[in-house]
């Protein structure tokens, strides 16, 4: 029999945005003494009208320890198997912050390659709109 | 308990508002696109014996909160910037999520768009429910929707029906999956009956336009709608001795006029006969 497959199979080693954000969260939990903390989980796609051609769709959200249930969704984020594109559905107040304009599905960045995507999460996670939502949740702890 | 919800358009309403608030005893108000810092508004209920309160606000700031209640009362539960989930617990009332909406504008979003959201949102209310552990759940605010756009009415979107009788039967399935009801009693606010077609006037230049949409409703879980009493739910056109038409009809203080209603949450006492 022809094997048709290639020789080798190479694990994808590119970092994945829902690693990366899930290592920012448990930063987060770290600065603030554990007063803050984010999430990252899994959005089930069956579960809207439509999404973005992808098939792995995550959110991002900020929650309190001492605010029961609260919760804040900074952004969706959605990329096929293959890790990369990256799509982005943002905040409207930090995609205005970072510039982005608003189309059709919403405030939504796209991210090609990983080597972009630290400074597009750094500008999102130290956006004022990020630090006001953190600076409350700490003030309401209190 | 009372409630009011008004798009404030970004005006200083202040003095509006307290009377609003004055006449007709809201216990529980929201506003978007508020101007004002809220001093002024709980000073000049206060000068009229009024002890209200501003629940602060953490990440949605386009919506603010007035309540007669305690902030204690008034628990943060999921939010973004255009909507935010509180949740009332107070003694002798049932517990109560109050979702409050500012969804997107009809001028920045296609009706899917709005569609879209709408699902997502009503993912967010259902995972709140799921954290609350029951599902008296009223959500009412400026949605940009008129009760029949997609929106309002798809099952994986707000899935909110005209008929209580109908909604009543908690859901519906399709292709094997189970869409909660909503019951939109704001469908008894389109037409011109009480000479006041809506809530928002707008002229479009497109070959559809309805002038006037009621894009500021009321939608209510099956599990409390009985308590929702659906003669209390107006659009309102005055304000004490302001008229907030004008002599059209059209809304002049705010470009939204403001909605009221009524739902009694009260605790059923559960007597010893029935324990027996």
């Amino acid at each position: 029999m022809k094997n048709l497959w290639p020789e080798t199979f190479e694990e994808n080693t590119r970092p994945s945005a829902k690693n990366l954000l899930e290592e920012q969260a448990k930063l987060l939990s770290k600065l603030t003494d554990g007063i803050v903390y984010a999430e990252v989980s899994a959005v089930g796609l069956l579960d809207v009208i439509s999404v973005p051609r992808n098939e792995f769709m995550f959110r991002f959200d900020i929650k309190g320890k001492f605010l029961d249930d609260y919760s804040f969704r900074v952004l969706l984020f959605s990329h096929d198997i293959t890790l990369y594109p990256v799509t982005f559905s943002l905040d409207e107040k930090i995609a205005i912050e970072l510039g982005i304009k608003k189309s059709i599905e919403g405030y939504i960045k796209s991210i090609d390659a990983p080597e972009d995507l630290d400074n597009f999460l750094s500008a999102v996670l130290k956006s004022e709109r990020v630090k006001s939502v953190v600076g409350s949740i700490i003030r309401l702890s209190k | 308990m009372n409630f009011l919800f008004w798009n404030a358009g970004n005006r200083q309403i202040d003095t509006e508002l307290a009377e609003l608030i004055v006449s007709t005893h809201a216990n529980f108000v929201s506003v978007a696109e508020y101007a004002g810092s809220g001093r002024d508004l709980l000073r000049l209920l206060w000068q009229r014996g009024l002890d209200y309160y501003s629940i602060p606000t953490i990440a949605c700031q386009r919506i603010r909160i007035f309540t007669d209640f305690t902030p204690g009362a008034v628990k943060h539960k999921r939010e973004a910037d255009r909507y935010t989930i509180k949740e009332l617990r107070m003694a002798g009332m049932r517990p109560l999520l109050v979702g409050l909406v500012h969804l997107p504008s009809k001028l920045h979003a296609a009706e899917d768009d709005q569609a879209w959201g709408a699902s997502f949102f009503k993912q967010e209310i259902e995972l709140a429910e799921a954290d609350a552990g029951h599902k008296n759940t009223i959500i009412f605010g400026d949605f940009n929707m008129n009760p029949f756009d997609k929106g309002m009415v798809s099952a994986p979107a707000l899935n909110s029906l005209p008929c209580l009788r109908t909604a009543k039967r908690e859901s519906r399935v399709i292709g094997g999956r189970d869409h909660s009801f909503f019951y939109n009693p704001s469908w008894n606010l389109l037409g011109d009956l009480d000479d006041t077609p809506g809530t928002y006037f707008h002229s479009s230049p497109h070959y559809l336009s309805h002038y006037w949409n009621t894009f500021d409703q009321v939608i209510v879980r099956p599990a409390i709608a009985d308590g929702f009493q659906k003669a209390s739910l107006k659009i309102l056109k005055s304000a004490g001795a302001t008229s907030l038409v004008n002599l059209d009809g059209k809304p002049l203080v705010s470009d939204h006029l403001p909605i009221f209603f009524c739902l009694d949450i009260t605790k059923e006492e559960i007597s010893e006969e029935s324990l027996a």
